[in-house]
C-alpha cells in the first residue's frame, strides 16, 4: 500500500475535486453548527452523552450481557464474534440456510468494516447496498468517502454519467431530484425480491433488549420488513443502559450529523415482530474486532464512546482535503485516525499523523471524545515503540531530548535559513503534502535565547 | 466466539479501573408544555404537512379532499375511518398513491409521530406508498423524547416494532442537494384528531 502521504498528494493533485469535497463538508458542519445553536441546553447534552458512554463502556460486559439476555427473551437470536471472519461466516451461514440469493443491505459501517459484501458476493450472494450514496459507491466500485454521505466526494455530474451508463437515465442528466426518482425506481424489485435484510446498529438498548436504527431515505425500514430474515450487525460498544438515554443520543446525532432536529425514521425492534402470516426472525451479531484491545487501553477507551456522526471528519482541515479515500480504511478523518492504530488494518499507524491538532474535532464531538489529545497520545506512543512512520518525526524525538543538541541544530538551522534558496524549500521538505505554497519566514537576527541572554548580561 | 469469551475479554480489558457514574434520565418535568404549533414548526421544518386537531367525524371528508379518494387504510386508521382495512401484498402496495395509517403518540420537539404494530401491523405500508398521512388523537402530543420513552412501558417492545416518523422520506447524497422521496413516501401529513 502506498504512504497516506503519498495518497493525500494524490488527492491534493485534484484541486478542482478537493475544492468541491472541501465545501461540501463544511457545509454539513454549517448545518451541525446551526442546529447545535437551535438547542440551549446542548452542551449539557454533550455532557451526559459523554458520561453515559463512559459508564457504559466502564461497565460493557454487564451492559452487553443484560442486552443479550432482554433481546433474547424478545425472541431475538444472538451472535457474538470475535473478529470480521466470524462475522462474516455467521450472516453467511443465516444466509445460506434460507437459501437466499439475494440480500439488501442499509447503511453500516460494521459490515463495511468486515468487508461483508465481498464476502457474501464470493459465496454467490448478491448484495445490494441500498442507501442512495452506498449504491452510487457501490456502482462505481469505490469504497464510501464518509460515514454519513457516502458519496460525498462525487458530482452530480459524474452520478449523472453513472446512472446514464447503468441505469439508462439520459446523458447529460445531473438534476438530483431526477437521479434519486431513477434510483428508487431501480432500488425497488430489489427490496420487494429481498430475501434477507442486513442493517446495522446505532443504538442497543440494554435495559429492554432493544435494537435502533437511523435514516431518512426508508430503505432499512424497506429492508427489514420485506424479508422474514433481518440480521442486525453492531460493535460491542453499541449498547447503552436505558431506553430513557435514547433521548439524549436521539438529540445530538442528527444534529451532528446532517444539521436535522432528528432523522426521518427511528425504529425500534425488539426481538422479531410476532406476525401470524410470516417467521420473521432477528439475529443480532455482536462483533468485538479489536475493540476489547482498544477498551483494555485505559488513554484510548474513550474513543469507543464515538456515534459515527461524522461530525469531526467535516471540521478537519486534513480530511476535507483528502477526498475521505486517503486514510485507506473504513473509517477515515480523526475518529478513523485515533481507532486507526489498534483497530485498522496495517499502515494504521500513520494515521494519527494526517492532522494539525488543531483541537476542531474535539470541540464538535458530540460524545466529547478528546480526540485532538488522543491523537498527540498515540503519536507519542508511536515514536516510543519506533513507529513512527517517518524517519524525520523520530529524529526530531531524539532532538528535543538532548539539549544541547537540539541548541546547535537551532543555530545551524538559523543560519541555514538565511539562504533564500534553503528557505524555500526547507518546509516543503519537513511536511510534504500541501505546503508547496509555503516558505519559512526569514529568521530573526538573534535567537530568543541569545536575545535573552545579552538581555541579561546588560541588566544592571 | 462464545458469549462468555467476549465477556471476559471485556473484564480482562476493564480490570483494575472503577465504574463511572451513571447520569439520571433527564426529564421535562417542570417543563412548560409544548403545544401543537410546536410540533407544526418541527414538522414543517422537515418537509411535512401539519393539519390541526379536528373533530374525529370530519377525518374522512378531510382525508378524501387531500387524497382526492385514492387512498388506502392501514391497520386501526381503517377502523377509526370505518373503511376496509389495506390487505395487498407488498408488490401491490408499492406505488398506491395515498396510504392512512394511525400513531399512538407525537413529539412536540422533533416533529415524530410514534407509530408501533398495535396500530400497524404491516409496517410496509408506512414506507411503499407514494404518499404518508398519520393520524394520531389530539391529546397525545408529549413535550420531547424524554417524555416519549416515560411513556413506553418497556415491556410492551417486545415482539413489536415502534418507529418515530418526522418527515417524508428523504436523502441529501447527491451534492447535499434536498430531494424527498428517496425510497418512501414523498409526502407526510400529520392529521391531529378529536
Amino acid at each position: 500500500m502506498t504512504s497516506l502521504r503519498n495518497r493525500l498528494d494524490s488527492a491534493l493533485a485534484q484541486p478542482s475535486r478537493v475544492k468541491g469535497f472541501d465545501s461540501r463538508a463544511w457545509d454539513l458542519h454549517s448545518r451541525r453548527t446551526v442546529a447545535a445553536s437551535k438547542l440551549p441546553h446542548w452542551e449539557e447534552l454533550r455532557q451526559r452523552a459523554a458520561e453515559i458512554k463512559a459508564h457504559t463502556l466502564s461497565r460493557l460486559d454487564h451492559y452487553l450481557e443484560q442486552f443479550a439476555d432482554r433481546a433474547e427473551s424478545a425472541g431475538a437470536v444472538i451472535h457474538f464474534a470475535a473478529d470480521a471472519s466470524a462475522a462474516n461466516r455467521i450472516v453467511a451461514e443465516l444466509c445460506q440456510k434460507r437459501g437466499a440469493k439475494l440480500v439488501t443491505k442499509s447503511k453500516s459501517m460494521t459490515t463495511e468494516e468486515c468487508k461483508l459484501n465481498d464476502h457474501l458476493e464470493g459465496l454467490g450472494i448478491e448484495v445490494i447496498d441500498t442507501d442512495l450514496g452506498e449504491r452510487i459507491v457501490q456502482m462505481l466500485k469505490e469504497p464510501p468517502s464518509h460515514i454519513v454521505a457516502p458519496a460525498l466526494h462525487r458530482t452530480a455530474v459524474e452520478i449523472g454519467e453513472l446512472f446514464a451508463e447503468q441505469l439508462g437515465t439520459p446523458r447529460g442528466e445531473k438534476d438530483p431530484q431526477l437521479l434519486t426518482a431513477a434510483a428508487r425506481v431501480h432500488l425497488r424489485p430489489f427490496f420487494l425480491g429481498a430475501e434477507v435484510g442486513v442493517t446495522g446498529v446505532n443504538f442497543a438498548v440494554a435495559e429492554t433488549g432493544t435494537i435502533t436504527v437511523v435514516e431518512n431515505e426508508g430503505n432499512s425500514l424497506l429492508s427489514t420488513s420485506v424479508p422474514e430474515l433481518h440480521i442486525a450487525v453492531m460493535g460491542i460498544e453499541k449498547v447503552i443502559p436505558r431506553l430513557a438515554d435514547l433521548g439524549v443520543f436521539l438529540n445530538i446525532l442528527a444534529r451532528s450529523a446532517t444539521g436535522q432536529r432528528i432523522s426521518i425514521y427511528t425504529t425500534h425492534y425488539t426481538g422479531p415482530q410476532r406476525d401470524n402470516d410470516r417467521n420473521r426472525e432477528l439475529h443480532i451479531v455482536i462483533l468485538d474486532n479489536k475493540r476489547t484491545e482498544l477498551l483494555g487501553q485505559e488513554d484510548h477507551a474513550r474513543s469507543l464512546s464515538c456515534i459515527r456522526c461524522g461530525a469531526c471528519l467535516n471540521v478537519c482541515p486534513v480530511y476535507r482535503r483528502s477526498l475521505g479515500h486517503a486514510y485507506a480504511w473504513t473509517y477515515s478523518g480523526p475518529i478513523g485516525s485515533v481507532l486507526g492504530p489498534a483497530m485498522a488494518p496495517p499502515g494504521g499507524e500513520e494515521l494519527p499523523f494526517a492532522s494539525s491538532l488543531c483541537g476542531a474535532c474535539t470541540e464538535v464531538c458530540p460524545v466529547k471524545i478528546d480526540l485532538h489529545q488522543q491523537l498527540l497520545r498515540w503519536r507519542g506512543e508511536m515514536i516510543s515503540a519506533r513507529r513512527a512512520p517517518r524517519p524525520s518525526v523520530r529524529f526530531l524525538a531524539s532532538l528535543f531530548r538532548h539539549p544541547r543538541l537540539f541548541r546547535l541544530a537551532a543555530r545551524l538551522g538559523t543560519t541555514a535559513l538565511k539562504v533564500p534558496w534553503i528557505r524555500r524549500r526547507s518546509l516543503r521538505s519537513w511536511q510534504g503534502s500541501g505546503t508547496a505554497q509555503r516558505h519559512a519566514p526569514t529568521p530573526a537576527k538573534q535567537s530568543f535565547t541569545q536575545w535573552w541572554r545579552d538581555r541579561s548580561r546588560n541588566q544592571p | 466466539m462464545s458469549r462468555q469469551q467476549v465477556l471476559i475479554a471485556i473484564r480482562r480489558a476493564l480490570q483494575g479501573r472503577h465504574p463511572t457514574p451513571l447520569p439520571e434520565v433527564r426529564t421535562s418535568k417542570g417543563a412548560p408544555e409544548l403545544g401543537w404549533d410546536e410540533f407544526e414548526t418541527a414538522l414543517t421544518e422537515a418537509q411535512g404537512t401539519f393539519i390541526h386537531p379536528i373533530g374525529v367525524d370530519a377525518l374522512a371528508e378531510r382525508i378524501a379532499t387531500i387524497t382526492g379518494g385514492e387512498h388506502h387504510c392501514s391497520g386501526a386508521a381503517a377502523e377509526l375511518l370505518n373503511q376496509p382495512a389495506l390487505s395487498l401484498p407488498p408488490a401491490e402496495v408499492d406505488g398506491l398513491p395515498w396510504v392512512v395509517a394511525s400513531g399512538f403518540l407525537a413529539v412536540a420537539t422533533t416533529g415524530s409521530v410514534a407509530v408501533r404494530a398495535d396500530e400497524v401491523p404491516q409496517r410496509l405500508h408506512l414506507v411503499l406508498a407514494e404518499n404518508l398521512i398519520l393520524l394520531v388523537p389530539a391529546d397525545a402530543l408529549v413535550n420531547d423524547l424524554w417524555d416519549l420513552y416515560g411513556r413506553i412501558a418497556p415491556e410492551s417492545l417486545a415482539g413489536g416494532y415502534m418507529t418515530l416518523i418526522s418527515g417524508p422520506s428523504k436523502t441529501a447524497d447527491i451534492e447535499l442537494e434536498l430531494v424527498t422521496g428517496a425510497h418512501g413516501p414523498f409526502s407526510l401529513t400529520v392529521i391531529a384528531y378529536t
